[in-house]
């Protein structure tokens, strides 16, 4: 039985939170929780693009069901006998997984995921290597208003994103993970796991999407620009060579060189990218487009040059060969292909983070940090509402996810109609005609909807071609512009290419629509709405 | 102290600077190695099929009288003479004749070109001059690709893709033939190199290209067009069964003429996959089919071979021919054809044996009733006809009209 002794002896023991320091966030940290909870939410229920991503999940698919890797294009028909290489195999299978699983939500959360773990951890890397949180909230909202036009794209550019946040995490925070190895029983495990996790970010980066050269091409400027940065400082090759942190970062290439040839191609993926005219080195639909300054990728080339000309200009420390070689290379592919462009924005934002961060209040970033980690794990005295911000925070970070789609499960349905997340281009009365009437051959229609007919479209769909035509023969692809353009030997090309029903863009297609409004014998109008008409071939 | 102090600065460094190089090096180098060797591998697939000098020769695999008698084919044949000597006698003629009655042919009608004088005509710029002299341009061409030959250019050039090629071969005709063109000698190999150059599987005309790599090619290992594009005798199949059954130069017909050439081929050296052996016969079954089941009471068909029900007469804006032939045309156009290619084709995707004696009687009959202004004005397609008759008595026109009785004065 409690005795008022003990109360009184339990009153007098002053109450300690069990949470450490580390967990007392402030107002900075709810805005930016609020702002990436927002972020996440705009890209769980953007609208997903009609081409694209359906492209890939179809593949995933294919492979799901055929269980061996394609030869060829198993998408285009037409593409027979062309080369094909598929770098994007996981991303593909993934992108399927959920869609058949989880269906449009899936489709929307993992996008959403995606985004969010990739601002999360380019957040943190700023972070670290600026040791100011405004600053590196700055950065983020720069990359993430360079990113603003593609945020809606649903492929294995989210995935490859994520794998250079993560690659940049983990060099940007390893004077985190070296300190807890200094300190810490056991620490050598931190530098293990560390360099480990490099090597399986390169080793799944090269299965997900060809571009994990620009993974390797990261890892080796570190490698080059610290052996630069040795030989200046040592005066001796052999010295330079000698060095530990040196032999530890080329070691670190070649092992993540060696991860990316676990991958079904194995070494000839790298023989592909030795092959300029490879569709390694395009965008997402293997093209290969030069970077025009008067457009939104223009706008975002120029302003990564004009801060790292401030760096430059303001700069107290001395440039790394790392920098120089990550900045200067990346821009050099951004200008030959303007894909690129959305890879140098957070790398230089990296770059800039550790010379801003050099340049103003060195010591007092440093002394934040050290006395962050003196006092982080240390418990913190009972005051009232220290944690209020972190509640909030918390609370935020619920609603985002019951709002999000992939609460619904657990929760029911959203707010928002699964239909209202396919973007008004998609072809959805096309693949709904086609479910009440297959077609019994081939469809030609805008290569931006093939893939949403491949996707959504009853089993054995085949299409002329889609978002990856630079996979057709050159004849084929000249053909397709002719039928695009309405030429007068539209019904010709149909018969050589045996294309049984014809599916057309009225808003993109004008001419096609005239011409076969004036003549289209041998065809009839089986369809027809505001966005499309659809013939088909008489007599079979 | 100070030699612990050294032991531990030598601790801190790490493996010998020669041996981590070399580390280094070798790695880049095994994975340069493997990078160029797939670069490599690339590169060196074939732009050019393997040829041989010799062409096949595609024989005819039946002789039966009772689809036309000796005395009928001898009136066919000799209606059917090549008198193209001439001032300007077409191009198109003179490789369909030559086709026709081969090589070794040779005539008393002072009117008629002899084979020899027909290929001469095609492959000798000197001769071709002769009937088609200056300012007329020459036929072939030759530049660092190989030789040309001028195609749809007019009455003095040939009428479709490669089709003088593939006649020459099926006449029999060496790749190592001399072949003078204005620019200097060259040889038939470099007609056969150029036009696989100039190869797009996708193109209208593909038909005598695919017929004259059935010809000259070594084996069936692939090789790769200008597009880079993998070509094989199943991909040329597959593009070959790809349209409807009617569409295409001469309603179709040329394509199952040259299924069936693969399928005789491929029975002597196993070119290709069981599977698609198998999809080629079943094709073939198909356009049997579609000819027994719409073959008119006389035994003729026409442009709407597969589907009797559509209209023949209605003008199609993408028929070739339908402006300039008549109705008798044709007939004897889609007749013709049909008999010539199951003339080559194995037994399994034969017609009832009436249906080809109906169609070939109806030929004979009609045959001997033109005049020739009519003859002439259809020599294409009649050469298709006197063929195919007589490569269904079991032989090549010209070695079987020897033997035929005929009248006074017209011999081989």
């Amino acid at each position: 039985m409690a005795s008022t002794r003990d109360t009184q002896t339990a009153l007098s023991v002053p109450l300690t939170p069990v949470l450490t320091k580390r967990f007392v966030l402030n107002w900075q940290h709810l805005t930016v929780c609020l702002g990436l909870v927002a972020l996440y939410l705009f890209c769980c229920y953007t609208p997903v693009p009609h081409a694209g991503g359906w492209l890939h999940a179809s593949h995933g698919r294919w492979l799901i069901s055929h269980h061996t890797w394609p030869q060829q294009n198993p998408s285009l028909p037409l593409a027979e006998g062309m080369d094909f290489v598929n770098t994007t195999w996981l991303s593909d299978v993934l992108l399927a997984a959920t869609a058949n699983v989880l269906g449009m939500d899936g489709i929307c959360g993992l996008r959403g995921v995606l985004v969010l773990a990739t601002l999360v951890l380019l957040l943190r890397s700023f972070y670290v290597q600026s040791g100011r949180f405004g600053l590196a909230a700055g950065a983020l909202v720069m990359v993430v208003v360079a990113w603003w036009p593609g945020l809606g794209i649903v492929g294995p550019e989210r995935f490859a994103g994520l794998c250079l946040a993560a690659l940049i995490w983990l060099f940007c925070d390893s004077a985190e993970w070296r300190s807890r190895a200094a300190t810490q029983r056991h620490g050598w495990r931190f530098t293990t796991l560390r360099w480990w996790s490099v090597v399986v970010v390169m080793m799944l980066w090269a299965n997900l999407d060809g571009s994990f050269i620009l993974g390797w091409l990261f890892l080796f400027c570190h490698a080059t620009g610290r052996l630069v940065d040795l030989l200046f400082t040592r005066k001796s090759l052999r010295r330079a060579l000698q060095s530990r942190s040196l032999q530890h970062t080329w070691w670190l290439l070649a092992a993540a060189t060696a991860a990316t040839c676990v991958n079904p191609l194995g070494v000839g993926m790298w023989g592909e990218l030795l092959r300029w005219d490879s569709s390694l080195w395009g965008g997402a639909d293997g093209l290969s487009r030069p970077l025009a300054l008067a457009s939104w990728s223009g706008v975002a080339f120029t302003f990564c040059w004009l801060v790292a000309l401030i760096v430059l200009r303001w700069a107290n420390c001395r440039l790394r060969t790392v920098d120089g070689l990550l900045f200067f290379g990346l821009s050099l592919l951004a200008a030959w292909n303007e894909h690129y462009v959305g890879w140098l924005v957070p790398v230089t934002a990296m770059i800039a983070m550790t010379h801003l961060a050099a340049t103003r209040l060195t010591d007092r970033a440093a002394v934040v940090r050290r006395v962050r980690c003196a006092e982080a794990d240390q418990p913190v005295a009972f005051a009232p509402l220290q944690f209020s911000f972190t509640f909030a925070c918390l609370l935020i970070t619920w609603f985002g996810f019951a709002l999000s789609p992939l609460s619904k499960p657990m929760l029911g349905e959203t707010i928002w109609d699964s239909a209202q997340l396919y973007s008004d281009a998609t072809p959805r009365a096309v693949t709904a005609y086609l479910h009440e009437h297959p077609a019994d051959g081939l469809i030609w229609c805008p290569a931006d909807w093939g893939d949403w007919l491949l996707w959504d479209g009853p089993p054995g769909t085949k299409v002329y071609a889609n978002s990856q035509m630079a996979n057709l023969p050159q004849q084929a692809r000249f053909d397709y512009g002719r039928m695009f353009r309405g030429e007068p030997d539209w019904k010709e090309i149909c018969d050589r290419y045996d294309i049984r029903m014809v599916v057309i863009d009225k808003k993109t297609q004008d001419h096609m629509v005239a011409r076969v409004r004036r003549n289209r014998k041998g065809w009839h109008l089986a369809y027809e709405d505001d966005q499309t008409m659809i013939l088909r071939r008489r007599h079979g | 102290m100070v030699r612990e102090q050294t032991g531990n600065a030598r601790k801190r460094r790490g493996t010998s600077a020669v041996v981590f190089a070399a580390c280094q090096v070798i790695w880049l180098t095994a994975l340069a190695t493997g990078a160029l060797w797939h670069v490599r591998t690339v590169k060196d697939r074939p732009e050019l099929p393997a040829l041989r000098n010799q062409p096949r020769v595609i024989r005819t695999l039946y002789d039966d009288p009772a689809v036309i008698s000796d005395e009928q084919l001898a009136l066919v044949l000799q209606q059917l003479e090549p008198r193209l000597r001439h001032p300007r006698p077409k191009i198109n003629h003179v490789d369909h004749m030559l086709r026709f009655w081969g090589v070794e042919s040779r005539f008393d009608d002072p009117r008629c070109l002899s084979g020899h004088e027909m290929r001469d005509i095609l492959l000798n710029h000197h001769c071709y001059a002769e009937y088609w002299p200056p300012p007329m341009p020459p036929l072939l061409t030759q530049d660092a690709l190989g030789v040309a030959v001028r195609t749809q250019e007019g009455l003095a050039t040939s009428s479709h893709m490669d089709h003088t090629l593939a006649s020459v071969g099926e006449v029999g005709t060496p790749l190592d033939y001399p072949v003078i063109t204005p620019e200097g000698q060259s040889n038939l190999r470099a007609v056969m190199e150029r036009a696989l150059r100039d190869f797009r599987l996708n193109r209208r005309e593909y038909e005598w290209t695919m017929l004259a790599l059935i010809l000259y090619a070594e084996d069936g290992r692939p090789w790769y067009s200008k597009e880079n594009q993998r070509i094989d005798f199943e991909i040329l199949a597959h593009r070959a069964m790809r349209q409807p059954l009617n569409q295409g130069i001469c309603y179709g017909n040329h394509r199952l003429y040259s299924l069936a050439a693969l399928l005789q081929v491929d029975r002597n050296e196993s070119m290709l996959h069981p599977e698609i052996r198998n999809d080629i016969i079943e094709h073939l079954k198909k356009a049997t089919r579609c000819l027994v089941a719409n073959q008119s009471a006389e035994g003729w068909w026409d442009r709407n071979w597969p589907d009797a029900s559509q209209s023949a007469d209605e003008p199609d804006e993408e028929d070739h021919h339908s402006g300039s032939v008549s109705p008798l045309g044709r007939k004897l156009l889609a007749t013709g054809h049909a008999l010539e290619w199951w003339a080559i084709a194995p037994a399994e995707v034969q017609p009832p044996r009436e249906v080809v004696v109906r169609a070939a009687q109806w030929m004979a009959q009609q045959v001997s009733m033109l005049d020739d202004e009519t003859i002439v004005k259809n020599y294409t397609f009649l050469s298709h006809v006197g063929r195919a008759l007589a490569l269904w008595r079991g032989e090549f026109p010209a070695l079987i009209y020897d033997r035929l009785p005929r009248e006074q004065g017209a011999s081989t």
